[in-house]
């Protein structure tokens, strides 16, 4: 008896795993997608930290004039 | 007047997307866009990875994990089995278990592996920012070395996934300090500050000296935008004509830019005067508000006695 429920239990993995993969297929992400969220994630943040950190770099006074 | 350096760039690796600029470090999980062979934070090399093929060994990874719990439940059916019926029913299930997750996975795997690699971005995304900020700090010793091609080549690749204006402006220091040629890989659009900067406009005259057709539609509406400031500019005026006569280039920008280009007329070169002048007259059906009349009067002022411009308005 237990072979059928383990069975129904491999079922439902089945089931679940179908579901995802047509879930991940209704999402249709491309790589475009992809880099474009890459590039949000980097650069929205990216501007808060400067204003806390700073300017990234820094020239000699002699070689630089206005940063 | 600082001296400016002749060099010539390594080319610039052209990929699709931002991210196959990245490599992950296989040793200590670190992230670097610079051409380096060896990792700068463990030594290692030849130990870099592409995020797309790290993405790849996690999705292949998840499969396998998967499929390993699948032929574990499998496994589990077939020995608690009792009877022969229960037996078959456990083979003959597992067999069609495993050809259907196959099945499943030769269909929809690659909408998946999208899903997982978006998963990774998310998840290791402030890793990847720490790379990069050890990479502007590598770029930060280049400059106070005085070895500003390197500079300039490591935040050409830096700056294709950090966009921010501190980046910008590093760009457009570095790129102050080279002879601009026809034949280097340049960039403007890219470069565009969201306030004003002197140095970029320095840069715009420079770079519109050698390469026009990098002028794009951002470029103009910035120096509109910003009109005001660039007049008081020593090289202001020349700046506002080089810009107004590259915009010359495209007829779809004249007809767009009118306004900006029958005010920049006394700037613009005697060339591209009379690139404009025939356009105009090659297009007479098209709107040109006051532009036709502010050339024809510019023209009829300074260059009546100029046989290049004799019958085009």
């Amino acid at each position: 008896m237990l072979t059928y429920y383990i069975l129904a239990v491999i079922l439902l993995v089945l089931a679940a795993r179908y579901v995802v993969l047509l879930l991940h297929k209704r999402k249709n992400l491309s790589e475009a997608e992809v880099d474009q969220h890459l590039l949000t994630l980097l650069n929205d943040e990216r501007e808060s930290y400067e204003k806390k950190a700073g300017r990234p770099v820094q020239e000699k006074p002699e070689n630089h004039t206005r940063l | 007047m600082k001296k400016k350096l002749g060099v010539q760039f390594r080319k610039s690796r052209k990929t699709t997307h931002a991210f196959e600029r990245l490599k992950y470090c296989k040793h200590c999980e670190s992230y670097t866009v610079l051409e380096h062979e060896e990792c700068d934070v463990c030594g290692r090399k030849n130990s870099f990875l592409s995020l797309r093929q790290l993405s790849h060994i996690l999705s292949r990874r998840h499969f396998q994990k998967q499929l390993l719990i699948l032929g574990l439940l499998i496994c589990l059916a077939i020995l608690s089995a009792d009877t022969l019926w229960q037996l078959a029913a456990a083979s003959v299930g597992g067999v069609v278990s495993l050809l259907l997750y196959a099945l499943l996975q030769k269909k929809y795997s690659i909408y998946e592996k999208t899903n997982h690699f978006m998963r990774l971005i998310s998840k290791e995304h402030d890793k990847i920012k720490s790379g990069l900020t050890r990479n502007l700090v590598e770029v930060n010793e280049d400059v106070e070395a005085e070895r500003f091609k390197d500079a300039y080549e490591k935040i050409r690749e830096v700056g294709c996934l950090f966009h921010s204006d501190a980046v910008k402006v590093c760009k457009i220091m570095l790129l102050n300090r080279f002879v601009l040629r026809k034949d280097m890989e340049l960039e403007l659009e890219t470069l565009i500050p969201s306030t004003y900067d002197r140095d970029f406009i320095e840069y715009l005259g420079e770079v519109l000296k050698v390469q026009p057709w990098l002028l794009k539609k951002s470029v103009i509406d910035y120096v509109i935008r910003y009109k005001g400031n660039i007049f008081l500019e020593e090289n202001g005026t020349r700046v506002i004509g080089q810009v107004a006569g590259a915009a010359l280039r495209m007829k779809s920008y004249v007809v767009m830019y009118q306004d900006f280009i029958s005010e920049s007329l006394e700037y613009i070169p005697r060339e591209r005067l009379l690139r404009l002048a025939k356009l105009l007259k090659a297009n007479p059906d098209e709107n040109w508000g006051s532009l036709r009349e502010a050339a024809s009067s510019l023209i009829e002022t300074r260059y009546s006695f100029d046989p290049d411009f004799k019958g085009v308005l």
